[in-house]
């Protein structure tokens, strides 16, 4: 058998290497998946389960009347990851965030580790009477949870769950502790990425928006002999009474797929335009009506 | 030219945004004291790294405090005055020792979505870049990598771009990519000084201005990607290919192409052919 130091090693190394090479899956699903299946065996608990609370969880929070309890409640649930090595444990867990009861929401409420704790104890049925239920009927009869704390907000939780009575040492648990530290700052880091990319998608549609927009005003333009802020506003029109977004309209237009003004949208203010079309050119041009 | 209030208010803006910016810088900095402690009391390389990434991180919101400082400074100044108003590219050539310096954003297929200079010169050389669709932008965000080139190497790298710049007066230049991060393929675009001074590439300082543009001033939730109203998005252009994409009956980005070509071999900016474009006074059909 390999001593604990050993498999703490192990347990790092695997930890770093996750998301080397993977582009398209979630990195952040994969390192829970890892922390989850290493900390079980570092700390020898019999069951793990990695609960990651959703992102935009520090907005949400702001917004209630609770004011700090970062706690899961009802529909919000779904945005909740939990993996685990265990298939019944993530259904509990998934249940627990969704109740807003059970070492997890509870550990996240506190934003502190819960050390070891029997699950058919006074407190326990009290606190957690849902979760205690359940667990104790799949075996269990301990839990603890480790805190995976971002710098601002606390990001997930590590619940760990075992059948013996005097499993979990505290040595054990400190082991366990380092590798949560080590997954917290590769999940703050992973989320940070991917707000990244998202910000670079939104501003390059903001940026190209604008360029389709401008050469769709410049072709409403010539066909209708309109000022640029006509066509900007038969454009604008046309997107409104349509209920569509105006630059999927914009590209339409440059793509000679749609028309707008030319008798295709009767009573706008383009309709006169078209009688005082000057060049004979764009009569027989792609992006003519017919 | 935009209201003196705006330019006010922009200054007010600008001083928020580089006391903000120096907020982070501290928070980094206290975070990479914190592990710089920790590698020494346990000799873990791993500390060592995670001080270093804060220390980075530092720097970057230090670059972008001086670049909202400088501009601040300087909308400051115009406001008393008239004419044209600050640019927030102004700071960022002064930081790169330079009165000239232009940065373009890029789509992931390359093509310029819009862009800033500093100067009349780092203007018509962001020209040039877009005509000719080659330059040290082009090259420094496809290829996600430093360019720097002189005298005689630049026309050797550029056969239309190269001669074109030199014949500006031109004999250096140095890009960056704009990468908000560094360990992903993400890339906003570019950045290029030119005739900087001396040591700008070799000490990292033009990396260094180039990520605080990139991960604070243009992406941030604090950002402003118009750079205070700065941001060129060539709608005249962009308008006058779609107008004589009808005249001339072609698809619009044919139409685009032809007003560049016209506009380089002409010598003339392609704005101002776009502008003849939509006046009716040329007629490239």
């Amino acid at each position: 058998m390999t001593t604990p130091p050993q498999r703490v090693a192990d347990a790092l190394v695997a930890l770093a290497g996750v998301g080397d090479g993977a582009e398209s899956v979630d990195v952040s699903v994969l390192l829970a998946t890892t922390l989850a299946d290493r900390t079980h065996q570092v700390v020898g608990a019999d069951a793990c389960a990695v609960v990651l609370a959703p992102e935009s969880e520090g907005q949400r929070t702001r917004k209630t009347r609770s004011g700090s309890s970062p706690a899961p409640s009802g529909a919000a649930a779904e945005s909740w990851q939990v993996v685990s090595s265990h298939p019944g444990l993530r259904q509990l867990e998934r249940d627990a965030t969704r109740w807003g009861e059970g070492p997890a929401p509870d550990c996240l409420r506190r934003r502190a580790s819960l050390p070891p704790i029997a699950l058919d104890s006074t407190p326990t049925r009290t606190r957690w009477p849902r979760y205690s239920a359940r667990a104790k009927d799949a075996g269990f009869s301990r839990v603890a949870v480790l805190l995976l704390s971002g710098a601002r907000r606390p990001i997930g939780a590590v619940v760990l769950l075992s059948t013996g009575a005097d499993t979990m040492s505290r040595q054990a648990l400190e082991l366990g502790r380092s590798l949560a530290d080590v997954a917290s700052r590769s999940l703050v880091h992973e989320a940070e990425l991917r707000r990244s990319r998202i910000r670079v998608a939104q501003l390059e549609h903001a940026l190209a928006s604008r360029i389709v927009i401008e050469q769709a005003k410049g072709v409403i333009a010539a066909q209708l002999s309109a000022t640029m802020d006509d066509a900007f506003a038969l454009l604008r029109a046309h997107a409104r009474t349509h209920g569509r977004l105006l630059p999927e309209v914009a590209r339409e237009v440059i793509d000679g797929k749609l028309a707008i003004g030319t008798g295709q949208a009767p009573g706008t203010r383009g309709g006169a335009a078209v009688r005082t079309s000057r060049s004979a050119t764009h009569e027989n041009g792609p992006l003519d009506h017919r | 030219m935009k209201p003196v209030e705006d330019r006010s208010t922009w200054a007010a803006l600008a001083w928020a945004r580089a006391a903000r910016a120096h907020d982070r810088a501290q928070h980094e900095a206290a975070l990479a004291k914190e592990y710089e402690f920790q590698a020494a009391r346990t000799d873990d390389a791993m500390y060592l790294q995670l001080a270093e990434t804060h220390r980075r991180m530092e720097a970057c919101h230090l670059s972008s405090a001086r670049l909202q400082e400088s501009y601040a400074r300087n909308a400051t100044r115009w406001t008393a005055r008239t004419g044209k108003g600050p640019q927030f590219m102004s700071g960022v050539a002064e930081a790169c020792g330079t009165s000239s310096a232009t940065l373009a954003l890029l789509a992931a297929d390359h093509t310029q979505l819009a862009f800033a200079a500093s100067d009349a010169p780092s203007q018509a050389a962001q020209d040039l870049e877009y005509m000719l669709g080659e330059g040290p932008c082009t090259d420094a965000a496809g290829q996600r990598r430093p360019v720097h080139l002189t005298g005689t190497e630049i026309e050797a790298h550029w056969p239309g771009y190269g001669p074109a710049l030199t014949a500006l007066g031109i004999g250096e230049v140095a890009a960056v990519p704009l990468q908000p991060a560094d360990d992903t393929g993400q890339c906003l675009g570019a950045l290029a000084a030119f005739d900087p001074r001396p040591g700008l590439v070799e000490s990292g300082a033009l990396r260094a201005i180039g990520a605080a543009l990139a991960r604070t001033v243009l992406l941030d939730p604090d950002a402003d990607p118009t750079l205070y109203g700065g941001v060129d998005h060539r709608d005249t252009i962009n308008q006058a290919a779609g107008m004589l994409a009808v005249r001339a009956s072609c698809p619009v980005p044919h139409a685009l192409a032809l007003i560049k070509a016209r506009a380089f071999a002409d010598g003339v900016s392609p704005r101002q052919l776009a502008e003849a474009v939509i006046s009716g006074d040329l007629n490239l059909v």
